[in-house]
């Protein structure tokens, strides 16, 4: 992990926790989560999920 | 070496993330619930970090994106998290040419990051920092980097993941992260942050 030097700065993976931590920070919202579960639904139902593998959506490692 | 800290932690989900999606692409609707649950604070840290406070309503666009090409998607936690970070930065590229405006550090945005942080002594200058101002501060540093950084750290990509979302050669995109922390670094106003430290993003090269 980074460490606080002697003359008071912090390194990278310290930097990192901090600044990551601020960004994701927040309360997901419910609605947002229900919204997204009632396509999910819709596309199940509709027989979206189906569809075929395009070059962008294949990201299997190797 | 060091490994990246951060994106380790990420990365401990990743198991149950890809679980998650295989039984959400099987039919499974609370299955797809975790999904959302694991990646969406990551998804929205990176799209504040680019359209600011249209973020939720652009996570919105994606989220729908998401749900309806889920059956497409073929990888593991970490591809999903890929996957995903595309999608989501497709839809906000397309919200800033409707706006017509990349973000700027607006005069608020200067004037945050010029006051002392809340606590300001040297050694505790980092202990707290606002959502506000890791905003103002990533908003000041070039796109390239400012994605790169939000890609790698706030994401939890690794280099090639983060240099396939962006479209770009990995060395290009480790360069611009690290350019990116030192800017971050400097901007929270940590002295002797001079050397360029591969070991940063737990990188070994």
């Amino acid at each position: 992990m980074g460490e606080r030097h002697e003359d008071g700065h912090t390194d990278g993976p310290v930097l990192e926790v901090l600044f990551a931590g601020a960004m994701r920070d927040g309360v997901l919202d419910p609605e947002g989560e229900r919204r997204a579960v009632d396509a999910f639904r819709a596309a199940r139902d509709a027989g979206t999920h189906r569809a075929r593998t395009r070059r962008q959506d294949d990201w299997r490692a190797g | 070496m060091g490994q990246g800290g951060e994106r380790r932690r990420v990365q401990a989900y990743d198991g149950e993330l890809g679980a998650a999606v295989a039984r959400a692409q099987r039919g499974d609707e609370a299955a797809f619930a975790v999904a959302y649950r694991l990646v969406q604070p990551g998804l929205l840290g990176y799209l504040r970090g680019i359209v600011g406070d249209e973020a939720e309503d652009v996570a919105s666009d994606a989220w729908l994106e998401i749900a309806r090409d889920l059956g497409r998607f073929k990888g593991d936690g970490a591809g999903f998290r890929g996957w995903t970070a595309t999608i989501a930065r497709h839809r906000a590229l397309d919200h800033l040419r409707r706006q017509r405006v990349r973000p700027r550090p607006t005069e608020l945005e200067q004037n945050v990051l010029e006051l002392p942080g809340p606590h300001s002594t040297d050694d505790q200058a980092l202990e707290a920092l606002s959502t506000e101002r890791a905003l103002a501060l990533v908003r000041t540093l070039p796109p390239d980097q400012a994605e790169a950084v939000l890609l790698r750290v706030v994401v939890g990509l690794d280099g090639p993941a983060a240099a396939r979302v962006l479209g770009k050669r990995p060395g290009a995109v480790r360069t611009a992260a690290h350019r990116g922390l030192r800017g971050l670094a400097r901007g929270l106003g940590a002295e002797g942050v001079t050397n360029d430290d591969p070991h940063t993003l737990g990188e070994s090269t």
